[in-house]
């Protein structure tokens, strides 16, 4: 879980992060504020488009994903998607609301 | 980086009219690019390059920020880093993405077309063709360049960049 959250805590892309899939399964972010660009591996690429698809989501909804497409244990599944928000929210390219979903 | 998601980040941005950030910097074009200055690229649009321009190209798997010398007849382009002694291979006008428009120094925005980028784009091609066939004679204008450059930096350090 990135600094911060909790586990009801709802992530959501920021509008100004536009996002491009390469062939291969990964992907680039542009921030159009900055003209910062990003990198993205197969698993943060499949996570942002998560995110964006979404729009609000937890950390515990996105592992799940995450789960649900590689092969992976949900422990190395949670460890990337708490990498993976760490990076996107230090970067400007998502925030974070304390409302729950269920509410 | 791979070039991969280099070139894809230059299409995403072109898309969505912004300018290409391009971190990748070196020491080629010291002094008036500087390792860990942000430069901004804009596509050539119907502006063909011009003397001086500093370009952004593809070069194999990697993308390169260089200043253009000349266009040679067959269409290829003459580019080179400002603190190399060579030209880099010809560049065909294809493999050209855009053209530097800014530069981000730390939270300062130095405009290509204004002092001292623009300074640069006006002596640097020519120095290289007065000393195409003199590189000892290269070696020494620059670093009189240079110096003139940190002395004018040291007066006028806001309008410098410095």
């Amino acid at each position: 879980m990135p600094a911060g959250s909790s586990d009801e805590t709802i992530f959501t892309a920021v509008d100004q992060a536009v996002f491009a899939g390469l062939q291969d399964g990964e992907g680039v972010i542009v921030d159009t504020k900055s003209a910062f660009y990003f990198g993205l591996n197969k698993t943060a690429a499949f996570l942002w488009e998560t995110l964006q698809k979404v729009k609000a989501i937890t950390a515990a909804q996105l592992t799940d994903a995450l789960c649900g497409r590689f092969e992976v244990t949900r422990e190395r599944a949670a460890h990337d998607v708490e990498e993976f928000l760490a990076h996107v929210i230090e970067y400007g390219l998502a925030k974070r609301c304390e409302n729950s979903l269920n509410k | 980086m791979s070039v991969s998601h280099e070139i894809a980040a230059w299409q995403l941005a072109c898309a969505n009219r912004v300018p290409f950030c391009f971190r990748g910097l070196g020491s080629s074009m010291l002094p008036a690019l500087r390792p860990g200055d942000e430069a901004l690229f804009e596509p050539l649009a119907d502006l063909p390059p011009r003397r001086g321009d500093v370009l952004l190209y593809r070069a194999g798997d990697r993308l390169v920020a260089h200043r253009l010398l000349a266009a040679d007849a067959d269409g290829h382009l003459r580019l080179r880093g400002d603190a190399l002694a060579a030209d880099d291979p010809p560049v065909p006008a294809a493999a050209v993405l855009g053209r530097l428009v800014a530069i981000r120094r730390g939270r300062r925005e130095l405009r290509a077309d204004r002092a001292p980028l623009a300074w640069y784009a006006a002596v640097l091609p020519e120095l290289a063709r007065l000393t195409r066939h003199a590189p000892h004679t290269d070696r020494v204008l620059r670093r009189a360049l240079r110096l003139c450059m940190r002395v004018a930096a040291r007066l006028t350090p806001h309008a410098l960049g410095g």
